[in-house]
């Protein structure tokens, strides 16, 4: 009688105690005789294995190119890219610290609304933003420009910073051949743009210019970003003591040698586990770059019912800088990447499962900053006790109930994702675009 | 309540002896079932036999690729993909079908966004208008 007014979720508990104290003796022996990971652990984690060198993004035809990098690794920091020329991407995606942002909501022409993620491994990334509106480094850089809470600029204001440069209008031309005659305020305005309000006088300059005059100042724009996006596909950062763990099993040795702490591998034990954390987070990013709803928290400052990934589909279809635009280099994959991406309620709530490497320079963490420390976040992970507050929790995520010492090996584990420093000259402004 | 605790550990334990079962399976993968069945052909009821291969043969976790289907009667109806233990959710793309009319079908695009197990499902109508389905266990990802 008495088991049968145990609540599900007491007995879940008192099976995750009985195996913690059951099998504690087993792990203390495992402990005592050096670690060493069951094949299928191993099967599991040698998935995550990094390739330093990003795929090419071919529909940018630059982003390979030195010179392309170079003036791009100039304009990121170029605060002429701003209407108050106050502003950089530097001003949110902070070198000093991980490329993110230590607040939880950057502040430039106004505070944002969702945190700033990482560039760092950008180039691995197949979708962009937390609700996936883009699907290029290129695409992505160009809202942010164009955003009056943001950048603050207008693609007029960008051409024309290109164009009255000498320096920035000749490592363009080097690039991506000659510039539009911009001299003629009649046909280019200093500042205009598309506007969804028709009595913007962004707008109202833009619906006054000629069609082809107007396509022309869209690609200097574009390529400001195509170089922008060249740039942040350099900003690699890999080579962590994870990655000597997989050495090390490809050398056999199933201990996974000393490159990370006993401590370490437990957590690793656990990620790959029944936890699930390896589903998600899988591949050398540890990230299945798609989307989930994992149930968070309100927190001030987001919308806590943001549809999320339901809505970002929208986005990126109707984006004129996605791949299958008239602005991208090689539309030849996207008909296949964009032409039947599935749009349902599943997907309400949901946001892009963000990389686990080099998590230590990039507290906050989640879409809203919602955790200051990896043990909050793991701690969310383990305990898994609220609704979702808007769609429906990710199946595979159940309840782990880990102890203080497991969240603490898990913490011990993703911190041993963290990878050598990115090359410092990669990390400020060049003294020229060229 | 002793007994209660004892059968708890019991199975609190037996899922590392489930695990120890695993690694002793062919296949050496945690994330499939012990039952997973890698053939790539199968037939209906009716005795319509249907087979697949995809384009690339291996496959990357998260990257399109093509499924072909071969089938001996019936005309192939939808074909889809699925992951059990993720709530019977499938793809995050809708592929289209490329029937020859000869009995081979392309569908295309693929993704298998997640890794582990999947179920390829195929549907027909056979030669007497009666729906039949046929399941396949795969694998994501090499």
């Amino acid at each position: 009688m008495r088991l049968c007014a145990l609540t599900w979720p007491a007995v879940t508990r008192l099976l995750a105690l009985a195996t913690l104290v059951g099998c504690a003796s087993q792990g203390d022996s495992t402990k005592r005789d050096q670690w060493a990971f069951s094949e299928s652990q191993i099967s599991l984690l040698m998935r995550h294995q990094f390739d330093p060198i990003p795929p090419v993004d071919p529909t940018n035809a630059v982003s390979d190119d030195p010179a392309a990098q170079k003036l791009g690794q100039y304009l990121f920091f170029d605060t002429g890219l701003s209407g108050s020329g106050e502003h950089s991407c530097a001003s949110c995606h902070k070198p000093e610290h991980g490329f993110a942002d230590p607040e939880r909501f950057s502040t430039t022409e106004a505070t944002a609304t969702r945190h700033t993620p990482t560039v760092v491994n950008s180039g691995y990334n197949r979708w962009f933003y937390w609700d996936g509106r883009c699907d290029s480094l290129w695409c992505q850089a160009a809202s942010p420009l164009e955003d009056p809470d943001e950048h603050g600029t207008n693609r007029l204001a960008v051409a024309h910073h290109i164009h009255s440069d000498d320096a920035l209008s000749e490592a363009y031309t080097t690039i991506f051949g000659e510039l539009p005659d911009l001299s003629d305020s009649e046909r280019f305005p200093l500042n205009a743009m598309p506007t969804d309000d028709p009595t913007d006088p962004l707008g109202v300059a833009w619906s006054a210019m000629d069609e082809a005059d107007a396509t022309e100042a869209t690609e200097v724009f574009i390529n400001v970003t195509k170089a922008i996006g060249a740039y942040e596909a350099q900003l690699v950062q890999g080579d962590a003591p994870f990655d000597q763990l997989l050495e090390a099993f490809e050398d056999g040795d199933a201990t996974g040698g000393s490159a990370i702490s006993d401590e370490a591998k437990a957590g690793a034990a656990l990620f790959v586990g029944d936890s699930n954390c390896w589903a998600c987070h899988s591949g050398p990013t540890f990230t299945n770059k798609e989307f989930h709803n994992v149930a968070l928290p309100a927190v001030d400052g987001i919308d806590n019912e943001s549809p999320g990934r339901h809505t970002g589909i929208d986005a990126l279809l109707s984006n004129p800088f996605n791949s299958w635009g008239e602005y991208s280099d090689d539309v030849s994959n996207a008909e296949e990447k964009l032409g039947h991406l599935v749009q349902s309620p599943e997907q309400l709530g949901t946001f892009k499962t963000p990389s686990l490497r080099n998590l230590m320079d990039t507290a906050p963490y989640m879409h809203g900053g919602h955790f200051d420390t990896l043990a909050e976040v793991v701690e969310h992970y383990s305990d898994m006790n609220d609704p979702p507050l808007v769609g429906h929790r990710e199946e595979l995520l159940l309840p782990q109930l880990w102890t203080e010492e497991e969240i603490a090996q898990v913490v011990a584990f993703l911190e041993s994702l963290q990878g050598m420093p990115i090359d410092s000259r990669l990390l400020s402004q060049p003294d020229s675009p060229l | 309540m002793t007994l209660l605790f004892t059968a708890l550990l019991a199975l609190g334990c037996g899922s590392d002896d489930t695990k120890a079962d695993h690694d002793h399976h062919d296949h050496h993968d945690s994330t499939l079932p012990d039952d997973f069945d890698d053939s790539t052909e199968q037939s209906t009821e009716s005795g319509i036999v249907v087979s697949y291969s995809t384009d690339p043969e291996a496959l990357t976790e998260s990257e399109e690729f093509s499924v072909i289907i071969t089938h001996s009667g019936g005309v192939i109806t939808e074909v889809d993909a699925t992951m059990p233990s993720h709530g019977g959710h499938g793809m995050n793309v809708s592929p289209d079908l490329d029937d020859d009319g000869e009995g081979t079908v392309i569908a295309n695009p693929f993704q298998f966004h997640m890794p582990g197990h999947w179920e390829l499902f195929v549907q027909l109508e056979n030669d007497e208008g009666a729906i039949e389905t046929v399941r396949f266990d795969m694998a994501c990802c090499d």
